[in-house]
């Protein structure tokens, strides 16, 4: 094979294995920069990159995974770095939150039903936008692109166990949340906080 | 119990049946247990719900495809796309050209240049050059069409036209605030003819398809009132799908540009070359 038709066969693999994926990534990477800008660039290194190191990508294996993996490091090398550190969780203050609303909400139905139908699609998207990094991540894997907890777990590089108490807690995180604004803009009575 | 359990529950991961039937019997009779499980899987639902998944832009795959295309590659696949846009049976379409220039002809004699043309854009043929630039313009933007040749520099670029089997001269401005992206060569009525991409600063495209003016009508069609127009002197443009389609002549060729960026930005650009 001439260097030419190398270069053409791998340009066609990669356009087959990696490119239906770009709209997976992109969703992603707009969740994870909260910018439509930044998610072009993250999105666009990390398939620059991606296609860089394509020869190395054994065939046959995860694409998806392998560019997940690619666009979490760009974002944690690149995008994060000159900005802040993951964000700290006060979580202890969630705890406290979620516990004064359990006793009163045995039978969450209602409450559930008055959050559910009052909040818009963009104050909900604001609420997942507003959770840490690592929260906000394992929502949008699991319950935004439905991935199960092992694709989620190689994707971002981390145990099993970990994708499970992380999505407990940032839907706790998410409930107070909501709970909270939807409080505020009167859509619960008071007697339910 | 660990409360993380209730997490895989909702999310159907535990496939234990004892485990599973050991959850479903203390849901039964914890409450507190039962409201986390209410608010696990409330927000589970609300989130695939109520928060829209966002598709990556058609512009930034377009993009991407070009950065990592090797250079003129000549793949089967973009040559067969190429040949289904641009290569149309001609003797289909013969009647309905013949009956246009007629009415052409016949409204000529009354119209002043100086009126601008109105074109019908859902009555176009394939054969015309109005129709091919918008629809060469979608498939880039559908990222289904790429550059043959992927190249920032015009003289390279015209180089690539006059190599290749353009038998005119062609133009390929450089602007301050676009970037040269490549080009394709097509090929109408056994004629081969230029188009050029520029991507903007903030990843707008600006497509450009230029035809020497003697070929207008012999291998490609154009209202003959619209090139009336830009004889005298003018510059024609139109919103189209949110885009704007420009006619312009440059030199001796009647360009087409095609554009999602500002208008007024890309009507200084290209009618005031000349």
């Amino acid at each position: 094979m001439t260097e030419a038709e190398i270069q053409k066969k791998l340009y066609e693999d990669f356009e087959r294995e990696a490119i239906p994926h770009m709209d997976a990534l992109y969703n992603f990477a707009f969740r994870l920069t909260g910018d439509s800008d930044e998610a072009d660039d993250l999105v666009q290194e990390t398939y620059l990159r991606a296609f860089r190191f394509f020869d190395k990508f054994e065939q046959g294996t995860n694409c998806k995974a392998w560019l997940f993996r690619i666009l979490k490091n760009t974002f944690i090398n690149k995008y994060r770095k000159d900005t802040k550190e993951p964000d700290k969780v006060d979580y202890e203050e969630v705890d406290n939150y979620y516990e004064n609303i359990k006793p009163s909400n045995a039978d969450s139905a209602h409450l559930e039903k008055d959050i559910y139908d009052n909040l818009l699609d963009d104050e909900v998207s604001e609420a997942v936008n507003s959770l840490p990094e690592d929260f906000r991540t394992v929502i949008i894997l699991c319950d935004l692109e439905g991935y199960t907890y092992e694709e989620i777990a190689d994707f971002i590089d981390i145990p099993v166990g970990t994708v499970r108490s992380r999505l407990h807690r940032a839907r706790k995180m998410l409930f107070t949340r909501l709970h909270k604004y939807a409080s505020d803009k009167g859509y619960i009575v008071k007697e339910q906080k | 119990m660990n409360n993380d359990l209730i997490t895989a529950y909702v999310d159907n991961e535990i496939s234990d049946e004892s485990l599973l039937n050991r959850i479903r019997e203390q849901l039964n009779n914890d409450n507190s247990l039962k409201f986390d499980y209410n608010v696990q899987s409330f927000c589970k639902r609300i989130v695939s719900k109520k928060v829209k998944k966002i598709p990556a832009p058609e512009y930034l795959k377009s993009k991407i495809l070009s950065e990592i295309t090797p250079k003129e590659i000549s793949s089967k696949k973009k040559n067969n796309f190429l040949l289904d846009i641009f290569y149309h049976p001609t003797f289909s379409f013969a009647t309905a050209i013949v009956i246009v220039i007629a009415i052409v002809l016949i409204t000529i004699n009354r119209y002043n240049f100086n009126s601008v043309p109105e074109i019908d854009i859902t009555n176009l043929k394939p054969d015309n050059m109005f129709f091919q630039a918008i629809n060469n313009y979608s498939a880039i933007i559908k990222g289904q069409l790429t550059p043959q040749f992927i190249s920032d520099n015009s003289k390279e670029i015209c180089n690539y036209f006059s190599s290749n089997g353009v038998n005119y001269s062609t133009i390929v401005p450089e602007f301050k605030e676009w970037k040269l992206l490549g080009a394709v060569i097509s090929e109408d009525k056994g004629t081969k003819l230029a188009h050029h991409v520029y991507v903007g600063n903030n990843n707008q495209i600006i497509y450009v398809f230029q035809v020497n003016e003697s070929y207008i009508n012999h291998f490609i069609d154009l209202d003959t009132e619209l090139v009336n127009y830009l004889d005298s002197g003018n510059c024609y443009s139109k919103i189209y799908n949110g885009n704007l389609v420009l006619f312009s002549k440059i030199e001796q060729n009647i360009c087409a540009v095609v554009a999602n960026d500002d208008f007024n930005y890309v009507k200084n650009n290209f009618c005031n070359l000349n």
